[in-house]
């Protein structure tokens, strides 16, 4: 149907509905932003003092490696958890997989502090799993699994898989399945079939979920400060002590455009890898 | 498709599925417990912890506050979100890509930078630490998210309806209104949803805007938990689990709803 | 009653119609006849509204619309999946142009089912657009086209979702209201044959411009263009030589030798390329020789011969690589075995020379 011809001629000024949106963007989102670009070069007067005072901080640099270190071994860790999850619910029936994506979905929507509060009480000391794994086999895990960059990690891949597995489990259900009975035809065994269709095909979802994964870590808050320890602080925390402990406005907006850098930064570092890979 | 799934894959994915629900429902049975010991499984059953919860006049003042801050937050959402998304969706003026991308923006940037930017501007303007400063920051927090479920809504719909409309003579205002908002009623009520649940359990913005008039609940559990983790946040917690509960499970009847129409 | 001048819609460079004129008598059926992409729902969304002009005028009843916004243009429209409001019953869908005019509930209540009466949907009128099956749907959006008395009604292709029995029991329902309302409907389809049926005038459209118009009798048996000939109907083309005149027809030679007389409608000079065209009901096969002088003959090979509904088609190699197509009822288990030579026959009244 000539659907496309028609919708593209047919506007007559709809562009007016967005009007009171762009009006709340434009005033308690961009000149907020655009505030913390200035204050970050702003003291009692215009002065890169605060970027100076971030970039010498040998604190700066441990939490911003720390940091590093974290989104990546998260991003990972949620990928790898992510796929074969994705790739279960791909080869389920509709109903049932309408079923699971509820179970899914239901972390997405549980509050962070709900979901914060339940690994203490899982992974503390006295906690649930501890308490069985002493009752039931005697094992004493000395390691500490909460207060502890096992805390961070746990409490930040669970937060993270759910947003791995929709692109993945988008791009598997988009895979004809033409190939699939084609290859299956020709010969191929499950395992050959996964590695040397299914994955490939899957690439640039695998990608767009690390990104999405990348970026939502790089500025958490809530999970390092509820569940590390005092060496698993990340940049987001940084600012918060800069704002409300220093009181050094300035320095906490340096931090904040530089955390922006550094997240822009990563963007365009794994999309340039996912676009080589595809040459 | 009638293969079998290998069971290597059903195995994991199903502790993937564990891992991902338990933490949710483990709080649950604690909540019951009739002591101030946190054990599992607890040793008795009561609703004391609740009992506490209710009793409490700083929970319930912090409950309040975040319902108030999340219908505030909602309401302004949805009221902005979806024309903007109409306008997004019916659009053909270019520069919709640009508008498109600004009402994005939100999500992408991260939600510490976002607050402290809200922190330091409300400062300046003279409404930090109200409860309009908290609703107008998660609003925009929210705002994304109303307009890509709308978004989705409005794919579902066929222009000619609207073109319809004009011919016979109604003037887009009123086929706005009366052609195009009735039958998205089922994503606009869960996109509303979503907001209030969204901003129900929003830490961030929460914590760099709050004072001792605007606290809500999230930054009272936030407090809580750093300084002493009360058993009371058992009974919290369920309750909010509950609450996501709800709201997921009302959403996906609307949607269902919507397909079936 | 609409007058088109000099339309041309160009969408990022590409021209969907080009320099499109054309007038709409008040109470005729015009359909616009063409196929996809011919330009043809361009122009009918360009004399809604719906398209803005690049170029032109639009005059309806002598007022210039080319600047009025489509919902003050008061015409009716049809569409091809209904577009039926689903959050509304068949009564409020109806009544939807009413209520926008602000019209009194009880004047709302009596246009509604005289209308509904109209195209005999009378008691339905409390269910939902998805309660009803597609033919049910369509008479529901002709409703709501009619009950404001528009002065033009506009159809893009109304029955092309529905399938071929209910086409053309709809056919004649629509026809019907034309009769009975006597409103000007202007009327998009690329099925020749409901083109043929339904119109008072038919205007052919291809690449953004109108090729012909006229009744349907005369574009059938009178047809203008080779694009006419073939579009409508099944047309035999052969490529000939104009020659001379002589009275009432034309001499053209094909393949140097045989001759062809026939209607011309241009100018010729001896020596023009013309198609010489010809329906395939108007060939006869014949063994001996014609009974009349007049006849052009041309003699050939069976390349196939199969019924086809009712009638019986015959392919016949002509020449080295000309095929003529010949149609008769089916009246008789008639087999014509392949490469049977035969001698085809038909009257050059019959016979149009076609230029372009």
């Amino acid at each position: 149907m000539k659907l496309s011809a028609l919708s593209r001629s047919f506007d007559g000024g709809r562009t007016w509905f967005a009007a009171p949106a762009a009006i709340l963007i434009a005033a308690v989102f961009v000149i907020p932003l655009a505030t913390v670009v200035l204050q970050s070069f702003f003291r009692t007067r215009l002065t890169l003092d605060g970027y100076q005072l971030i970039l010498s901080s040998t604190l700066f640099w441990r939490v911003l490696s720390t940091t590093l270190e974290i989104t990546i071994q998260a991003t990972i860790l949620s990928v790898l958890l992510g796929y074969p999850l994705a790739l279960f619910l791909s080869q389920l029936s509709q109903r049932r997989r309408a079923l699971v994506l509820i179970l899914v979905l239901l972390p997405f929507w549980t509050s962070i502090l709900v979901k914060s509060f339940a690994f203490i009480v899982l992974l503390g000391e006295q906690g649930v799993l501890k308490t069985l794994l002493r009752s039931l086999f005697g094992i004493e895990l000395g390691v500490p699994l909460v207060f502890s960059r096992v805390g961070v990690m746990v409490g930040m891949v669970h937060f993270l898989v759910p947003f791995t597995v929709f692109p993945i489990l988008n791009n598997l259900l988009n895979q004809p399945p033409e190939l699939r009975r084609a290859a299956l035809v020709m010969g191929a065994k499950r395992w050959q079939l996964f590695f040397k269709v299914t994955l490939p095909l899957s690439l640039p979802a695998v990608a767009a979920a690390a990104i999405m994964s990348a970026v939502l870590s790089i500025g958490v808050f809530v999970t390092p400060a509820l569940l590390g320890g005092r060496r698993d602080t990340m940049v987001a925390n940084l600012i918060d002590y800069y704002t409300r402990e220093v009181l050094d406005w300035n320095a906490a907006a340096a931090l904040s455009i530089l955390l922006l850098l550094v997240a822009g930064g990563l963007i365009w570092a794994v999309s340039r890898i996912d676009r080589s890979s595809r040459m | 498709m009638s293969e079998t799934i290998s069971w290597p894959l059903k195995i994991t994915a199903c502790l993937v599925l564990f891992f991902l629900v338990v933490p949710s429902f483990v709080v649950v049975p604690m909540s019951f417990s009739d002591s101030r010991e946190m054990m599992f499984p607890p040793r008795g059953f009561s609703l004391m912890l609740y009992r506490e919860y209710f009793a409490g006049p700083e929970w319930i003042a912090a409950t309040l506050e975040s319902t108030v801050v999340a219908a505030g937050a909602m309401i302004l959402s949805v009221v902005a979100g979806v024309p903007a998304a109409y306008a997004i969706v019916r659009s053909r003026f270019p520069g919709i890509h640009l508008v498109r991308a600004m009402v994005m923006m939100p999500m992408l940037v991260p939600t510490v930078v976002s607050a402290l930017g809200l922190y330091l501007y409300f400062a300046r303007v003279g409404i930090s630490g109200t409860t309009s400063a908290i609703i107008l920051g998660h609003a925009i927090h929210n705002l994304p998210f109303v307009v890509l479920v709308v978004i989705a809504g409005m794919r579902q719909m066929n222009v000619n309806i609207e073109i319809a409309a004009q011919v016979l003579g109604a003037s887009r205002m009123r086929t706005f209104f009366s052609v195009v908002l009735p039958p998205l009623m089922p994503s606009i009520v869960a996109a509303a949803l979503f907001s209030f649940l969204l901003s129900f359990d929003e830490v961030v913005i929460a914590w760099f805007l709050t004072s001792p008039r605007a606290l809500t609940l999230p930054i009272k559990m936030y407090s809580s938990i750093q300084w002493e983790v009360s058993p009371v946040l058992a009974a919290i917690s369920t309750l909010l689990t509950l609450l996501s509960l709800v709201v997921c499970v009302v959403s996906l009847l609307l949607r269902k709803g919507e397909i079936s129409t | 009653m609409v007058s088109v001048q000099g339309a041309t819609v160009t969408y990022a460079a590409t021209p969907a119609l080009k320099d499109v004129s054309i007038d709409v008598a008040k109470g005729e059926f015009l359909t616009l006849l063409g196929p996809s992409g011919s330009g043809k729902t361009t122009l009918l969304n360009a004399i809604a509204g719906i398209v803005p002009l690049t170029q032109g005028l639009i005059l309806i009843d002598g007022t210039d619309v080319t600047h009025v916004p489509l919902n003050l243009r008061g015409l009716g429209m049809v569409f091809q999946n209904y577009a039926l409001m689903p959050h509304l019953t068949v009564f409020e869908n109806v009544a939807f142009p009413l209520r926008v005019r602000g019209l009194p509930s009880a004047t709302i209540r009596q246009k509604v089912s005289k209308a509904l009466d109209l195209v005999r949907l009378t008691g339905l009128d409390q269910r939902r657009p998805r309660q009803l099956s597609g033919g049910q749907q369509q008479r529901v959006s002709l409703a709501r086209a009619i009950v404001y008395e528009p002065k033009v009604i506009l159809m893009d292709e109304p029955l092309g979702a529905l399938d071929k029995q209910l086409r053309e029991e709809m056919q004649v329902e629509i026809r019907h209201l034309h009769v009975v309302l006597g409103t000007t409907i202007i009327y998009v389809t690329h099925d020749q044959e409901e083109a043929l049926s339904m119109s008072t005038n038919i205007a052919l459209v291809s690449e953004g411009v109108i090729h012909e118009s006229g009744a349907p009798h005369d574009i059938y048996f009178k047809p203008r263009s080779r694009f006419a000939a073939s579009f409508v109907g099944t047309s035999n083309l052969l490529s000939g030589t104009y020659e001379k005149s002589e009275g009432k027809w034309a001499t053209v030679s094909v393949n140097g030798n045989a001759r062809i007389r026939g209607v011309a409608h241009d100018k010729l000079s001896p020596g023009d390329p013309v198609s010489i065209m010809f329906r395939p009901e108007a060939v006869e096969i014949t063994q001996g020789t014609p009974l009349s002088q007049d006849l052009n003959v041309i003699d050939g090979d069976v390349f196939d011969h199969f019924l086809q509904g009712a009638t019986w088609k015959t392919i016949v190699a002509v020449g080295d690589a000309d095929r003529v197509i010949v149609q008769r009822l089916a009246q008789s288990t008639s087999q014509v075995p392949r490469n049977t030579k035969v001698r085809l026959a038909w009257h050059p009244d019959n016979t149009h020379l076609l230029t372009r």
